[in-house]
């Protein structure tokens, strides 16, 4: 018997386990997926928003805007990227400006900072933006972080304080008289309190309980990840027609630049539940180049889309069910969750507090978490994209005309600088090595994640166990070439430490496997086998 | 590993090795080549198929068969080969920055560099296909890779997009193993493969090249259940009531190869945008004296026995750098691709050349009775007639001295037009 059971191992799941890990209580997260962060919060956008966005006085409101202003130290405490951006938010027409002073009236309300700036101003801010709007909102607080490693850092976190992460681990059935007990793909699993932090699952978690009258408002959202640019450097948003729909161009934590549209999706949800449709692509394609030139559609790297639940009003649905106290219900969670990720455990907490459930501080807890380390790390270094190529005839000549160039960049001896972040020290960096050879080979070339990261990501607790898993601890396969050269290292990698057949290793889900079976096996079946089968 | 070299090979594919061949009998004494993977060879080793070598030893040979000759001239010759090895940086003075996990980060110097570092693919990014991300979605190079190296399989109902040369040599060998191969889909109304691989690799196999047909969305949630195809009519533009689904459980995308520019757009050496890799001039040359270019990563060529002349070129001249360097005030000319030529490789011719000029180039389209039109400076000087020709394989043309206007004190601009004779009347 748990005291708490939290369903859902996405980035509300795990932020909840993790602050339930300070208390002196047992408790246990349930993941169906085979790792956590899989499911909804695959689609989160990495904004960390100002808070203006929100009504005031809403659950949004005060989670988002409390949690913003604490998202540096916990970044910090669990060793995940992130960057204070800012966000501009453009005011093109007069329905966006009317829109626009909601947003500047909610600011103040929630104490955020917040201004209308001039055209000029947004000129100096975004020098390459090609339409000039006549004024844009400037909310200096928001930020992005690496949305993909946060359900990890917390989920390890969680786990390091002592709760139960369980993969691969479905709730079938829920029954409740004293106590919930739990119908599970891996057995009976009884708990006082449970959270319902399903994503998009939530609607029926909550039915198996017994509990109805959540509201199903489907939204989607689709984007482009686009090469490594310098522009924008903000965090650039533009109202669409309806409330729901908003479009934002954005840089992300890593140095890559996305295209985001957000929108209802009314009933058409179930056909797309992970799809991206031909017509979003193209608009985002179109949008982005009209906003700059530069992006163009070779810039594109990936394209990925996902469906959510919202809930009525734009407000997260966070309460104590009605019926039963002790079952909380924490839905409705849009692309603003990841704002709300500092604090919404202790509001849970609080809920939960409220219900009956008596708790104390834990003697020993640990807040800090560390990342996998590397030994080399050359993400800062920008690639001087639009000065080396070169496009046109008249470029060219002007080139043959002059003296060739000598490499003008001024370095004496080996700096830390060129080596990048990671560990300041050169020394430092050639001892890792030392003591461990494979940290000095490089499995992906786009973001320079060397074997021993690979490793450490599948055997460090709660490790990666497939494809996506490594991507996202080590970011090997998200850069440039997509995968390109290190996929076939890191299923090679992922067989030999498992102990897993090749055909085996999955890409993120149960049975998503990557390679079929052997070469001359998968089409030789039933009776003619056993003669064709190689002697 | 010493410190300095005379000349610094980065990668050790069919380019790198022809290159540090070449270097070493042109008098260099101190050669290395970094590679990154496990042993030499590069890409070759994956392409257990013939084909290699008709024109460099005039038979056929398999990929690592032609890999082998090189790696035994190179034992032959002690050319030191730092292999498990990655290039970070060049730095300022020709500097190389490496890391492995026997050395660690170390800096080597070369009096000259020779970047073969090859090409990479292009994957599902740029191309706008909707639909879902399931697992059953390779580059052909990766596919191959499983399949020639892995000994795995990576689909069983395989579609094919894109008729390069990978991807109709994969639709032959996953029949082999005993796939299923449904099709081979190409967007243009010809594929972009050599001739004899259509006939040996589709044709013999019976398997349809679905030509002027495009995938535009890809299905199933673990893996591959289908993709959506449509077919395009004249303009490229798709026709509605032309889509229909083929079930399949692989997609693979043989839908080009790019050279991998991350380290010279790093280094601060020009890149052209037409062909992704880095300008070079007649001995290929970079925009940084000293550092020299060859094989894909300048651009992707059709024929390993052509990357191998390419990689004796660089290497040669970067051995006589590393013995007496150069700098030149200003080139004699540049090259650039005009009306129907998507491409021209050198991109510079420098001064001090005696030699005539061998230009390649790859067209942008279909040319059933092409001429070659050489422009300096906007002036007609040189044509060139040239039968049938399409992009699929390079043109190559020797432009004579002598035909060129007399030389001046700035550069002169140089430009290639293929035009269709029936227009030219």
């Amino acid at each position: 018997m748990y005291d708490i059971v939290v369903i859902g191992g996405g980035i509300m799941g795990t932020a909840i386990a993790r602050e339930l890990g300070r208390y002196d209580l047992s408790v246990c997260l349930l993941e169906k997926e085979v790792d956590i962060g899989g499911g909804t919060s695959r689609f989160s956008s990495g904004i960390v928003y100002s808070g203006c966005e929100f009504r005031p006085k809403s659950i949004k409101a005060q989670l988002c805007v409390s949690g913003n202003r604490l998202y540096e130290s916990f970044c910090q405490e669990l060793d995940v990227s992130y960057e204070q951006k800012g966000v501009l938010l453009l005011a093109y027409s007069e329905q966006q400006e009317t829109k626009l002073n909601d947003y500047v009236r909610w600011g103040m309300e929630n104490g955020v900072e917040v201004e209308w700036i001039n055209g000029e101003r947004v000129r100096r801010m975004e020098p390459k933006l090609k339409e000039i709007p006549q004024k844009a909102l400037f909310a200096p607080g928001a930020g992005v972080v690496a949305a993909y490693q946060l359900p990890i850092a917390l989920g390890e976190n969680a786990l390091a304080n002592g709760v139960d992460i369980k993969r691969n681990v479905e709730v079938l059935d829920i029954t409740h008289e004293k106590d919930f007990s739990l119908v599970t793909s891996e057995g009976i699993v009884e708990a006082q309190y449970v959270i319902n932090a399903a994503g998009t699952d939530a609607v029926k978690i909550s039915r198996l309980a017994g509990i109805n009258g959540m509201v199903e408002d489907y939204r989607y959202v689709q984007y482009l990840l686009l090469d490594r640019l310098s522009d924008p450097s903000k965090i650039l948003t533009i109202l669409g027609d309806t409330p729901q729909e908003i479009l934002r161009l954005f840089p992300t934590v890593d140095g890559y630049m996305m295209v985001g549209l957000w929108e209802t999706l009314d009933n058409r949800w179930e056909k797309f539940g992970t799809e991206t449709t031909q017509t979003i692509l193209n608009r985002l394609t179109e949008v982005s180049n009209k906003m700059m030139d530069h992006i163009t559609p070779d810039k594109v790297l990936s394209a990925f889309g996902g469906g959510y639940i919202a809930a009525p009003n734009e407000d997260f649905l966070i309460r104590s069910s009605l019926n039963i106290p002790a079952f909380i219900e924490v839905a409705g969670i849009d692309d603003a969750g990841l704002t709300a990720v500092p604090t919404v455990g202790k509001y849970v907490v609080h809920l939960l507090q409220t219900a009956g459930l008596e708790i104390k501080q834990k003697k020993y807890y640990k807040s800090q978490r560390q990342n996998i380390k590397k030994s080399f790390i050359d993400i800062n270094e920008k690639m001087a994209e639009g000065e080396a190529v070169i496009t046109t005839a008249e470029q060219l000549l002007d080139m043959a005309q002059g003296k060739q160039e000598e490499i003008s960049e001024a370095v004496d001896g080996v700096t830390s600088s060129t080596f990048g972040g990671g560990p300041s020290d050169l020394w430092e960096r050639m001892q890792m090595i030392k003591s461990q050879p494979s940290y000095g080979r490089i499995i992906c070339q786009c973001e320079q994640v060397t074997e021993n990261e690979v490793i450490q990501a599948i055997h460090r607790p709660l490790g990666a166990r497939s494809v996506d898993g490594i991507r996202k601890r080590t970011r090997a396969g998200m850069g440039k070439c997509q995968g390109g050269f290190c996929t076939s290292h890191l299923i090679r990698i992922l067989a030999r430490e498992l102990g897993l057949p090749l055909s085996d290793v999955i890409k993120n889900e149960a049975e998503s496997v990557m390679l079929i079976s052997e070469n001359k096996q998968s089409i030789i079946a039933g009776e003619d086998a056993e003669h064709e089968k190689p002697v | 590993m010493r410190n300095r070299y005379d000349v610094i090979i980065i990668g050790g594919g069919p380019a790198g090795m022809a290159a540090a061949i070449a270097a070493h009998e042109n008098g260099a004494q101190d050669i290395i080549i970094l590679e990154r993977r496990f042993e030499l060879g590069g890409i070759l080793h994956q392409c257990i198929h013939s084909g290699f070598g008709l024109h460099r030893f005039g038979e056929e040979l398999t990929g690592p068969e032609y890999a082998h000759r090189f790696m035994e001239m190179i034992k032959k010759y002690h050319i030191e080969a730092a292999c498990d090895t990655s290039v970070l940086k060049i730095l300022p003075g020709n500097r190389i920055l490496i890391i492995s996990p026997y050395s660690g980060i170390k800096i080597i110097s070369g009096k000259a560099v020779v970047m073969a570092t090859g090409c990479r693919e292009r994957n599902r990014g740029g191309l706008g296909i909707s639909g879902t991300r399931p697992a059953g979605i390779f580059t052909a190079g990766t596919a191959q890779q499983f399949i020639n190296q892995y000994g795995h399989l990576p689909g069983k109902e395989v579609v094919i997009l894109g008729s390069g040369d990978i991807g109709l040599i994969m639709a032959r060998r996953l029949m082999l193993e005993g796939a299923l191969v449904k099709g081979v889909i190409e967007v243009k109304s010809f594929s972009s493969g050599l001739k004899r691989n259509v006939v040996q690799c589709l044709n013999d196999f019976n398997i349809p090249l679905l030509l002027n047909h495009s995938v535009i969305e890809i299905h199933g949630r673990k893996r591959v259940t289908g993709v959506t195809v449509v077919r395009m009519d004249d303009t490229g533009n798709p026709i509605a009531d032309s889509i229909y689904d083929i079930p399949c459980d692989t997609l693979v995308l043989s839908v080009g190869l790019l050279p991998d520019h991350k380290l010279p757009l790093n280094t601060g050496i020009k890149i052209d945008h037409h062909t992704g890799g880095p300008i070079v001039n007649q001995w290929m040359e970079t925009s940084t004296p000293g550092i020299f270019a060859c094989g894909d990563g300048v651009y992707v060529h059709d024929l390993v026995d052509d990357v191998t002349a390419e990689g004796e070129m660089a290497g040669r001249h970067a051995a006589l750098f590393a013995k007496d360097p150069w700098v030149f005030e200003h080139s004699m000319a540049a090259i650039t691709p005009g009306e129907g030529v998507q491409f021209c490789i050198p991109q510079i011719m420098s001064s001090n050349s005696d030699e005539s000029f061998r230009i390649f180039l790859r067209l942008e389209e279909k040319f059933s009775s092409g001429q070659l039109v050489v422009n300096q400076d906007g002036k007609k000087i040189f044509t060139f007639s040239k039968g049938n020709a399409f992009p699929g394989e390079m043109i190559s043309i020797r432009l004579p001295k002598e035909k060129l206007l007399p030389p001046k004190d700035t550069a002169s601009l140089l430009t290639i037009s293929m035009i269709e004779r029936g227009e030219n009347k």
